[in-house]
């Protein structure tokens, strides 16, 4: 703490110099699992037969 | 998003290129099979067999890689050359990284970045995840005075998580999450990334030139590199890795690769594609995805977004390891990534190029496993061979002697040490044909560095093999590496410190060598080129750590340094001087301190 000296209004300082603009954007978690074992051993059973991959609706 | 497949070029040169990979491999199997056949064929044989194939297919699609680079020029790609008026943000998560440094680089980006005109369409933020708080104090103090000395008030922001949820993917999810609608595009750095103003703005121009472009990766060089083993590796980046991403690019065409930073995103695509969910179960392989970059490339491309390497775009940098030991540290991580991207394999949706580019990842670490597995059973081949039968024939007088297959063996040796060692040497003749080798010092340098690369990566391949093995087994063991900050700076090692970290390789290697003298004795002459380096593990590693030549390992950046990684050397001494004055004890300046004394 004494080696620098950096006082609580300087960290306020930096909260409100540094704040970036609010500007909030949707960002959904993304399907990267199968809902259960059964599927995504379906899945694969349906990309030997087709040659293709599953697909999923998002 | 429109979808579309692989275009002509793209579909023929993957094709040859698993197509020569594939037949290498079956060459590979065949060879070993019929070598082994001499005195009868075994399941050891058929196993070891197997292992070859893998090894060699791999081996083979690296050298596909360098020939279609080779053979490959990259297109010109449409930019945009009406006035730039999308927002874009450099983004620079850091995470207990010596702020000096890293804010010196932001420094000299901003006054790079303001030079150009384009001050008011670049901001720049720096979001923390550092959990130290003394590390965290001096952030706060050196973004003041980076505010101060750019009057950067409202085109520099900082800002530091409570919790650093999701690590660096979940920093960059929080920043777009919060702030992401006032950008049009963002560029990911790392905290040791520095970037050409010049190559910012041509990756603006470039993607707002194609609405479907979605990410644009750019190959990072090296630089600042000090020791014998962060000169090769800095020499290898700006040498041989143009060529082999250029064949990357020409093989993965739209579904490109996105290495976590040095890159653009368009900020909708990449919010509307990239959240990542946590995977179920525990880590290593549930939890937190650690290698996000390859799967926000799967992402992207999965909704139809266009993922591109550009390799003629230039200017863009970081920094590597110093020493062995910080790259098999940075390697762990990795390999756990990679590994757990095994889990992903059958994810919804994703482009087949996106399944196989998680296969090549996490090929490139089973290969070593593949590797010693093969040394082992061809240790333990002969306690399953039967003794040989010199008389098969009933009633024959005479003995019939086994034929001999060494030549098959030598031919199998040679095609393995072919396929590492031809694209390099295509490299350097291209290199010399076309002029580039001037960079490197001209062309009597550039073969004398290309020679010294190969005999170093080929004397401390051995090492690197057993820290991955050792990586691939903590991992399926199910030990979390967790989330160590990234070692900078000089990183000399000594003796004791290399002992330290490589003393159960020697071990390994000893024994090793035991078993080959007491079951396979006639393997010990093939064997010692990897158990040899093996014993020998802490003085390679403390040797590699060591300062470097200056004209060994040249590139054209040593050579003549640009303008703005002087300027962040210049701010960077300057600032140094303030911080010792400021404190004799500042935490973390070390590394700065060292990255300065390289220069």
């Amino acid at each position: 703490m004494n080696m620098i000296n950096v006082s609580m209004s300087s960290i306020h300082s930096v909260k409100l110099r540094g704040a970036l603009p609010a500007a909030p954007m949707a960002m959904p978690a993304q399907r990267l699992e199968w809902p259960s074992r059964r599927m995504s051993r379906l899945s694969l059973l349906a990309m030997l037969l087709w040659g293709r991959p599953a697909r999923a609706g998002r | 998003m429109s979808e579309s497949g692989p275009d002509g070029r793209t579909t023929l040169a993957r094709t040859l290129a698993l197509m020569f990979s594939v037949i290498a491999g079956l060459c590979a199997f065949e060879l070993f099979l019929s070598y082994g056949a001499s005195d009868g064929v075994d399941l050891i044989d058929w196993v070891r067999a197997a292992f070859i194939c893998v090894s060699t297919f791999w081996l083979a699609w690296g050298a596909a890689q360098a020939v279609a680079g080779l053979t490959t020029r990259p297109p010109i790609p449409a930019r945009h050359t009406g006035a730039i008026e999308a927002k874009t943000v450099v983004l620079v998560p850091v995470y207990n990284e010596d702020p000096v440094a890293t804010f010196a680089r932001v420094a000299a980006m901003d006054a790079a970045i303001r030079a150009t005109g384009l001050g008011d369409k670049f901001h720049i933020a720096i979001l923390s995840d550092t959990r130290d708080e003394k590390i965290a104090l001096r952030e706060e103090h050196w973004f003041l005075r980076l505010l101060s000395e750019t009057r950067g008030e409202g085109r520099i922001f900082y800002r530091r998580r409570d919790q650093n949820h999701g690590r660096k993917a979940g920093n960059i999810a929080e920043f777009i999450k919060s702030s992401g609608a006032a950008y049009d595009f963002a560029i990911i750095l790392d905290a040791d990334s520095l970037m050409e103003a010049a190559t910012m703005v041509e990756m603006v121009r470039r993607i707002q030139a194609e609405p479907n472009l979605g990410l644009l990766q750019t190959l990072p060089k090296i630089i600042n590199a000090r020791s014998r083993f962060g000169r090769l590796m800095q020499f290898s980046s700006s040498f041989y890795s143009p060529i082999f991403c250029r064949g990357l690019a020409m093989m993965q065409g739209r579904t490109g690769p996105f290495w976590g930073h040095n890159a653009i995103v368009r900020v909708p695509a990449f919010a509307a594609s990239c959240g990542l969910p946590e995977l179920s179960g525990s880590p290593p392989f549930g939890g937190h995805i650690l290698s996000h970059d390859y799967v926000e490339a799967a992402l992207l491309a999965r909704q139809g977004w266009i993922v591109r390497v550009d390799d003629d775009l230039e200017g863009s940098y970081e920094e590597g390891p110093e020493n062995i030991v910080d790259h098999a540290k940075r390697d762990r991580r990795w390999c756990q990534g990679n590994l757990q991207h095994s889990r992903l394999l059958l994810a919804p949706g994703l482009k087949p190029w996106s399944r196989f580019v998680f296969l090549q990842g996490i090929l490139a670490y089973l290969s070593s496993l593949l590797w010693l597995g093969f040394l082992l059973g061809s240790i333990a081949a002969p306690l399953f061979t039967p003794p040989v039968d010199y008389f098969p024939i009933e009633g024959w007088p005479f003995p019939v002697l086994p034929p001999s297959e060494t030549l098959k063996a030598i031919a199998l040796g040679l095609g393995i040490v072919g396929l590492l060692l031809i694209p390099k040497v295509l490299i350097l003749t291209d290199a010399a044909r076309r002029g580039r080798s001037i960079g490197f010092g001209g062309v009597g340098q550039t073969i004398r560095s290309g020679v010294s690369e190969f005999l170093y990566t080929s004397i401390a391949a051995p090492v690197f093999l057993m820290y991955q093995t050792r990586s691939i087994l903590q991992v399926v063991f199910g030990i979390d590496g967790g989330w160590p900050a990234q070692v900078r700076g000089d990183g000399q090692l000594d003796f004791g410190q290399a002992w330290a970290a490589s003393n159960w390789i020697v071990f390994s290697g000893a024994i090793g060598l035991a078993l080959t003298h007491f079951f396979a004795p006639h393997l010990l002459m093939w064997l010692l080129p990897v158990t040899g380096p093996m014993v020998l593990a802490p003085l390679i590693i403390a040797w590699c750590s060591r300062p470097g030549n200056e004209r060994l390992f040249s590139t054209p950046l040593t050579l003549t340094s640009s303008t703005l990684i002087k300027e962040h050397h210049r701010i960077l001494s300057r600032w140094l001087g303030e911080d010792q004055s400021t404190s004799s004890k500042s935490v973390g300046s070390g590394a700065a301190q060292r990255t300065i004394a390289r220069v």
